[in-house]
């Protein structure tokens, strides 16, 4: 891919790839492709090798995955093709809230139990997990990530050095080059969040975001937002008086960010940069409210500048607003061309992601195999609406074969366009029993009172 | 007399600070709320002259539901030696617990207390408030009038389940959490009406409004929740839950909103009244709804057991997590 050799593919590739002889079969699809929906029509042999690769690595290090597979009566004998995978057990993803309590000694041990690597000793003295986080940063052979926790508990995982490697390699490279062409080496990375947290997605962004210089990376605070802040994100209802301040400052914090955001854009505009805008679509479209009261347009595809958004698509509490609908307004509002506007879908547990194409069909990335089950678990045919399950043989640190509690139909391929990948409908919906909030929402929580109108 | 005053306060002669204080901290943002939706209120109006026009309060539930008294079951033999109420606290009657009514008594004893072990007596008295009693949107009405009609809301059947158990000497008693619905339930309960809508969105979950019955049993309090039955649950496509199991339609919200009382305070129902006012379009509606969905919950189940029908839905991984040690010897092993 002549257009993606610049500095900033060259620094993804140096800071978060590994030397050929050092990678997996999976790898060979993370590392070894530059366009992840131009692939091989035969890329899904190596991806169920690395299925196979994956499922027995876990079976034979992780002992509660040993005993839940021999509980099964399953072995990787059992597994030798595609037509096997139906087998292989999932993990719901509720189980990552089931560690026992939010004591730091307790998380490690339970992290410990259920990981599939050596995660490295505990000698953390604090008693906030957050800080534990922080420490295992530091500290362990990986990092903790954990969720949104809307329920009040957070899923927390860990993930050894070289999952999350892959994980930040694909976000970027997912990002960044995916969308549209050229991408110059003095654009600019625009995220209205904060790159200190923990929080998955959040945290991998943030990282991803190193291959850009201080002066090419935008973020709308530089204020941790730690687990403590996101709870009271997720619920927007403070206890006490020193989170009613914290909580009143960061809705006073997420109100001025629109603007400082604005006037941003504007000064980019200005100099006639290429921008890269990563948000939310519930903020994008506040963003647009403002915009629209106060006369302001951009003209941002002058400069081929492009747009990703991620986190669901709750944008009015009683009023639905469709990709396409919201893509129109983005290209009316910033000048962004439908086909450099892009949703992305994934789970703080998977290491992949599902990029939206510009007849807004989400691409899943082809070392995901994802499966739709029915009621009984049973796993349905493509265009039938089930229970979103999926094989990550990214996943090392622990076994990446989940059940998730996301409703969703899948396509073997798109219908509209020539990119490969099986395809979601963009239609994405909860199943019953799941819990109906997601990340996106955190945010959202605290900028309600504008948006339901 | 202090034995008389903090016998008092423990039926709930005063309402509890915290269920106050969630009570005045929701005012603020539904006032806001209505005030943005007076089109919403509007449309209450030929719901409360349908009632008026009835002589009946603006709030009245107008469904009769005769053929749903429970007291049809009991025989005569069944009010003979009834068994004793205790004057204990969670064992004595309180504000819509009424365990001394001999309708309870009789169909506490019909339900084996006595006769039963605790634990059989109060898994029985759960299954049957389960599976007899319905989920009705209507103002509190108590414990007996929940047994003399088809149900009531989930803090009514709560105290059916509290006042069988307290009259067949199982202490129980209330226990109110925060909580925020699963997608089923927040389509119906929450999406339809643009009031509740933007206040739970407003709010983040749900405080002082659902609970469950905590009976002690065998040393232990045991919760249990017993507002679906098994055909709402199954049309909901949620797994049937029993004594001491979680259901499937709400998420409790970890450390927020626990407040655990013997009995319902003073003017808890009557505070509730407004709320009911504000969104009794939507109430009808969804009492309509809630009924549709029962009869697809009862299809389902015609062509299947509930074990079968839990079986399917409880088909989740539960992994038996093995211990440090188990794991370093698995380790050491394979490291070999």
């Amino acid at each position: 891919m002549q257009e993606n050799e610049g500095i900033l593919w060259k620094k993804a590739n140096e800071m978060f790839g590994k030397p050929r002889q050092q990678w997996k079969t999976v790898d060979e699809m993370i590392y070894g492709v530059d366009n992840y929906y131009n692939t091989a029509k035969d890329s899904y042999k190596i991806r169920n090798k690395s299925i196979i690769e994956a499922f027995d690595f876990h079976y034979k290090n992780n002992l509660f995955y040993n005993q839940f597979c021999k509980h099964r009566k399953l072995s990787p004998s059992n597994i030798k093709s595609e037509n096997d995978f139906h087998k292989i057990p999932m993990i719901p993803d509720s189980f990552f809230k089931d560690y026992p309590s939010e004591n730091p000694m307790d998380v490690y041990n339970w992290l410990y139990q259920v990981s599939s690597v050596e995660i490295g000793k505990f000698d953390f003295k604090g008693k906030k997990l957050q800080n534990f986080l922080e420490w295992a940063e530091r500290r362990l052979k990986g990092i903790v990530l954990h969720s949104s926790g809307t329920s009040g508990k957070f899923s927390i995982m860990f993930r050894d050095s070289d999952t999350m490697k892959r994980l930040f390699h694909i976000l970027i490279k997912l990002v960044m080059f995916h969308i549209t062409k050229p991408v110059s080496d003095d654009i600019h990375f625009v995220y209205p969040g904060t790159p200190k947290t923990y929080l998955a997605m959040g945290h991998a962004l943030g990282t991803a975001s190193q291959i850009f210089d201080d002066e090419h990376k935008h973020f709308l605070t530089d204020r941790s937002l730690n687990m403590e802040i996101v709870r009271l994100m997720s619920s927007g209802k403070a206890e006490g008086l020193k989170q009613k301040l914290e909580l009143a400052l960061l809705i006073k914090a997420m109100a001025k960010g629109q603007y400082t955001l604005l006037n941003l854009l504007q000064n980019l505009e200005k100099n006639k940069k290429q921008i890269v805008l990563i948000s939310f679509p519930f903020q994008v479209w506040d963003l647009m409210d403002i915009m629209d009261k106060k006369g302001i347009k951009f003209n941002l595809g002058d400069t081929n500048s492009f747009m990703a958004t991620a986190g669901g698509w709750k944008i009015y509490s009683h009023k639905k607003v469709t990709e396409e609908e919201f893509a129109r307004r983005v290209e009316k509002m910033f000048g962004i061309p439908k086909e450099n506007y892009r949703d992305a879908y994934g789970m703080s547990e998977m290491n992949g992601l599902a990029l939206s194409c510009e007849e807004r069909y989400k691409h899943l990335t082809d070392w995901i195999y994802p499966m739709v089950l029915d009621d009984e678990m049973e796993p349905l045919g493509f265009g039938e609406w089930g229970r979103f399950a999926f094989l990550d043989p990214a996943g090392y640190g622990y076994p990446g074969f989940i059940m998730s509690g996301d409703k969703v139909r899948l396509l073997e391929k798109c219908p509209k366009c020539n990119k490969t990948g099986i395809v979601l409908d963009s239609e994405i919906k909860r199943i019953g029993g799941a819990e109906a909030r997601g990340c996106g929402n955190l945010m959202r929580n605290l900028l309600a009172e504008k948006l339901t109108s | 007399m202090p034995g008389r005053i903090s016998e008092a306060i423990d039926k709930g002669f005063f309402i509890p600070w915290p269920m106050l204080r969630n009570f005045i901290s929701t005012i603020g943002p539904l006032s806001y709320i209505i005030a943005k939706h007076p089109g919403v209120l509007k449309d209450n109006i030929p719901h409360y002259y349908n009632r008026l026009k009835k002589s009946r309060v603006p709030w009245a539930h107008l469904t009769n539901e005769k053929k749903y008294d429970s007291t049809k079951i009991l025989t005569k033999d069944d009010y003979k030696n009834l068994p004793v109420i205790r004057n204990e606290k969670y064992l004595r009657p309180t504000r819509l617990c009424e365990c001394d009514a001999p309708e309870i008594r009789a169909i506490a004893k019909k339900l084996g207390a006595g006769r039963l072990s605790d634990i059989e007596f109060a898994n029985a008295a759960y299954k049957w408030v389960m599976e007899e009693k319905k989920f009705v949107a209507k103002p509190m009405i108590g414990a007996l009038q929940v047994f003399k009609s088809k149900g009531g809301v989930c803090l009514d059947q709560l105290s059916l389940l509290a006042a069988i158990a307290r009259a067949g000497g199982i202490p129980a008693r209330y226990r109110l959490y925060g909580l925020t619905f699963t997608e089923p339930l927040y389509n119906i309960f929450v999406v339809p009406n643009p009031i509740v809508n933007e206040t739970f969105e407003m709010l983040g979950f749900v405080e002082s409004l659902h609970g469950e019955a905590e009976l002690y049993v065998d040393g232990e309090w045991i919760a249990g929740d017993p507002t679906f039955s098994p055909e709402l649950s199954a049309g909901l496509g949620l797994p049937i839950t029993y004594l001491g199991e979680e259901p499937g339609w709400r998420i409790r919200i970890k450390g927020k909103g626990d407040i655990r009382f013997e009995g319902f305070p003073a003017l808890f129902r009557h505070l509730m009244i407004p709320t009911l006012m504000i969104v009794l379009k939507t109430i009808d509606e969804l009492n309509v709804q809630i009924d549709e969905i029962r009869e697809k919950g009862k299809e389902i189940l015609e062509k299947t057991t509930i074990e079968e029908y839990n079986k399917k839905k409880k088909k989740t991984f539960k992994p038996k997590i093995p211990t440090i040690s188990e794991v370093k010897a698995f380790r050491k092993k394979i490291n070999k």
